[in-house]
């Protein structure tokens, strides 16, 4: 039994996922835009002698990183010891893609070409001759269309083939890439100083970056070798190359512009000697002419959104009842084995009425509403439409000084806020990251919808139960969201002009194909994943919070619990903002999860020790009214749910990603700041009238 | 002669990339995408907000903002 190690590499959006997936019968979440994949994922293949360990990397254009998910992408390629990369093409614009393949034959590592949707070039006519295809290159070529259970096999047999073999193989370059020649006598040159040294890395790409003045890859060889490699010998050698070169009227910053051009130029002659391109049908363009028209674009936009709205306000209600009923049911016989089991009454209480309510709670707000909204979502990712989105948005952004990427991380919190900033990570500009990360949480992520539109239902369009007030609700709910976009876009500006000030940076975007989403598949996949997102959470978050919760309900000081103590303190400090000490305590306690802010709310209106479920929303108005609610509550409620502080996952996923408290403090304070201002201004100018 | 930049040429009109004519960051992430030289592009389609327009490139379709097609000097197709 052998351990192989296996890189997947390939430029964005070329689906390395999907065959990932394939080949090691993963579920991971895969997209069609570039730029899904921001980190290294690993996954185990198995045949009948070895374990395959495959490396799902970042997609990436080229081996000179522009952006963090390039540069971990290429630290594998280059430092990392594997047996085989296999780098994924896409067959329609295969020229593009044999950039990075040249590169890559460039480090001389074992290399193997996988011409993935094969499918959709022959769709647009493209045929591209694979004998040809592997003597130019000196490369095993597979083709494979992702999607086929047959073509994987295929490449499964090619890639055991290729380990199999590798070991006999001599590394012999009979395809290299020809620059001008006087680089190539620099090059040269260069080899000969780093002779003595004992190198993995390839010695001529090594000589190239040093020529390229590569800070980076030259500070991680050193680091490798533990020695510097920047000898007083190969400085005299690289000073009279550059005086060299400027005899030729050539600058060190533009040995670049050849390299890439001579890589080009023979990525070039070898797509003529292989593809022959038939005529090409026009579809596509018709698709994105009126998806990105100026007149229907961004209506298009807010339609998709609100479909999707509407679907799961209407949906996600039954399963939640069910689940509900279900944990109910499993709560008596619990509590029964409890009490058999002669367990104190005390510990009892705590495990079921604090740790057991607010897990499942959490579990049956939150998982019907995200199994609705994230399949719907996922489908219209799929399908191509996210990078559409940016593409439309880009120009306010670009007034923003900030980057038409950040409509797709945006567009990412929707889901959750996390992913939306783990994704930012496809933004090269570390300025503009730190924008898109700071402002994420503005977009009302999975966990608030269902509080936010409990909270319309019976504020703003009554409780009749039509199609009416359902339409109702999608439109305010779309709102609401409209308001975070508008506060998105606010902030990102005013951090462009101060704590962030700088420039809008230059980026391309590329507009992925129109895919058609692979519904079932799809829908199956990501309810998996969500559930158990959903109870990765609940373990994590739920249950500790539910002790806390629970300890603050239950220990008395004085006459009152801690609870209670804690709402008068902050019942002053409420009234500024229109709202009571209640809720400000429930937004405190409800740092580890948006989604059990409101059954602590009913906690404590109920004075109970526990949460409280609320069987109608009939009675849970009542029960807000009883209290003091007003519309201007209910306002103020909303708009302190869509503006405040992340939720603690949130919180430690921008301390992860950018690696500084000051953010993540930013990240806390802006939004409160903004959601308690708006408040007040609303408590200011209308609060007497209520 | 002025020098016409990819940010001049009308929608559907052909043009080959003569230089990049800028050494920021962008440069090598356009070379990446394959603007090299003599290579076609054609504008497509502009964006709802402005500033950004979408540009088939070597069989995909790359949007680059005005600022950035800018620096790109190309001669028009014949």
């Amino acid at each position: 039994m052998r351990k192989i190690k296996i890189g997947l590499a390939g430029n964005p959006n070329v689906g390395k996922s999907t065959i990932f997936n394939s080949l090691t019968h993963s579920n991971q979440h895969t997209g069609n835009w570039a730029g899904k994949t921001v980190d290294n994922k690993v996954g185990i293949m198995k045949n009948d002698h070895d374990h395959f360990y495959i490396y799902d990397l970042p997609g990436t254009y080229s081996l000179l990183p522009h952006s963090e998910e390039e540069r971990i992408a290429r630290d594998f390629l280059v430092f990392e010891q594997y047996d085989l990369t296999i780098v994924v093409c896409d067959a329609s614009s295969l020229l593009r893609n044999l950039n990075l393949v040249l590169q890559l034959k460039e480090i001389n590592r074992d290399l193997m070409v996988c011409l993935n949707l094969i499918d959709e070039a022959e769709k647009k006519n493209i045929v591209v001759d694979v004998k040809r295809l592997e003597e130019l290159l000196d490369v095993p070529v597979v083709t494979c269309c992702a999607h086929s259970h047959r073509s994987i096999m295929a490449l499964k047999r090619a890639i055991c083939d290729q380990v199999m073999h590798a070991d006999k193989k001599q590394h012999e370059k009979k395809v290299t890439i020809s620059y001008p020649p006087f680089l190539e006598t620099a090059i040269a040159k260069i080899e000969d100083c780093l002779e003595r040294f004992n190198l993995d890395i390839d010695k001529r790409w090594l000589a190239l970056n040093i020529l390229r003045e590569d800070a980076l890859i030259i500070d991680q060889v050193n680091d490798i070798l533990k020695t510097d490699i920047m000898t007083d010998e190969l400085q005299r050698v690289l000073s009279d190359i550059k005086m060299e070169l400027l005899k030729e009227d050539v600058l060190i910053s533009e040995i670049d512009d050849l390299i890439v051009n001579s890589i080009n130029d023979m990525a070039n002659h070898i797509y003529e000697e292989c593809v022959h391109v038939g005529k090409h049908s026009l579809k596509e363009r018709y698709l994105d002419k009126i998806l990105t028209s100026k007149i229907w674009g961004i209506p298009i936009m807010l339609l998709f959104l609100a479909i999707i709205f509407l679907i799961t306000i209407k949906i996600s209600n039954y399963p939640s009842e069910w689940l509900f009923s279900l944990f109910s049911h499993l709560e008596i016989i619990l509590k029964e084995c409890l009490v058999d089991l002669k367990i104190p009454s005390i510990i009892i209480d705590m495990l079921i009425n604090g740790v057991y309510k607010v897990t499942t709670w959490v579990i049956s707000v939150m998982l019907p509403p995200m199994m609705i909204f994230f399949p719907l979502f996922t489908l219209l990712e799929d399908f191509g439409y996210l990078p559409r989105i940016a593409f439309n948005l880009d120009g306010i952004f670009h007034r923003c000084s900030s980057c038409g990427k950040q409509a797709l991380t945006m567009s990412m919190g929707f889901g959750c806020n996390c992913v939306g900033i783990t994704g930012a990570r496809i933004i090269d500009s570390k300025r503009e990251r730190l924008i898109a990360i700071l402002t994420n949480s503005f977009i009302p992520c999975n966990g608030k919808f269902p509080t936010i539109i409990a909270i319309i239902t019976m504020f703003f369009v009554g409780l009749n139960n039509n199609f009416k007030s359902l339409l109702l609700s999608t439109g305010i709910l779309l709102l609401i969201v409209l308001l975070g976009i508008l506060m998105t876009f606010l902030v990102s500006k005013i951090l462009s002009k101060t704590l962030l000030a700088g420039y809008p940076s230059s980026f391309v975007l590329e507009l992925t194909p129109f895919r058609r989403p692979r519904i079932v598949k799809t829908i199956i996949t990501s309810v998996f994943d969500r559930t158990l997102f959903v109870l990765f959470r609940a373990i994590t978050v739920a249950i500790p919070a539910g002790f806390f919760i629970w300890i603050l309900a239950n220990v008395n000081v004085g006459d009152m619990s801690l609870l209670n103590h804690l709402v008068n303190f902050f019942e002053p400090f409420g009234h500024w903002f229109g709202v009571d000490g209640v809720i400000i305590v429930s937004f405190l306690l409800g740092f580890p999860a948006n989604e059990i802010i409101m059954p602590i709310m009913l906690m404590c209106y109920l004075n109970s020790g526990t949460l409280v479920d609320y069987n109608s929303l009939l009675e849970l108005k009542t029960l807000l009214i009883d209290n003091g609610w007003t519309i201007l509550t209910a306002i103020s409620v909303v708009i302190l749910f869509v503006l405040h502080y992340p939720c603690s996952t949130a919180c430690l996923t921008i301390k992860k990603e950018t690696d500084s408290w000051y953010y993540t403090l930013l990240a806390c304070i802006i939004p409160t700041c903004l959601g308690l201002l708006i408040c007040l201004v609303l408590n200011l100018l209308f609060g007497s009238m209520f | 002669m002025k020098n016409l930049s990819l940010k001049d040429i009308y929608i559907d009109e052909d043009a080959y990339v003569l230089k990049i004519a800028t050494n920021s960051d962008i440069k090598r992430r356009l070379l990446d995408i394959g603007l090299s030289k003599n290579t076609l592009v054609t504008p497509l389609f502009d964006s709802v907000s402005g500033g950004i327009r979408a540009y088939k490139i070597r069989n995909s379709l790359i949007a680059i903002r005005d600022d950035d097609a800018e620096k790109i000097i190309v001669r028009r197709g014949l």
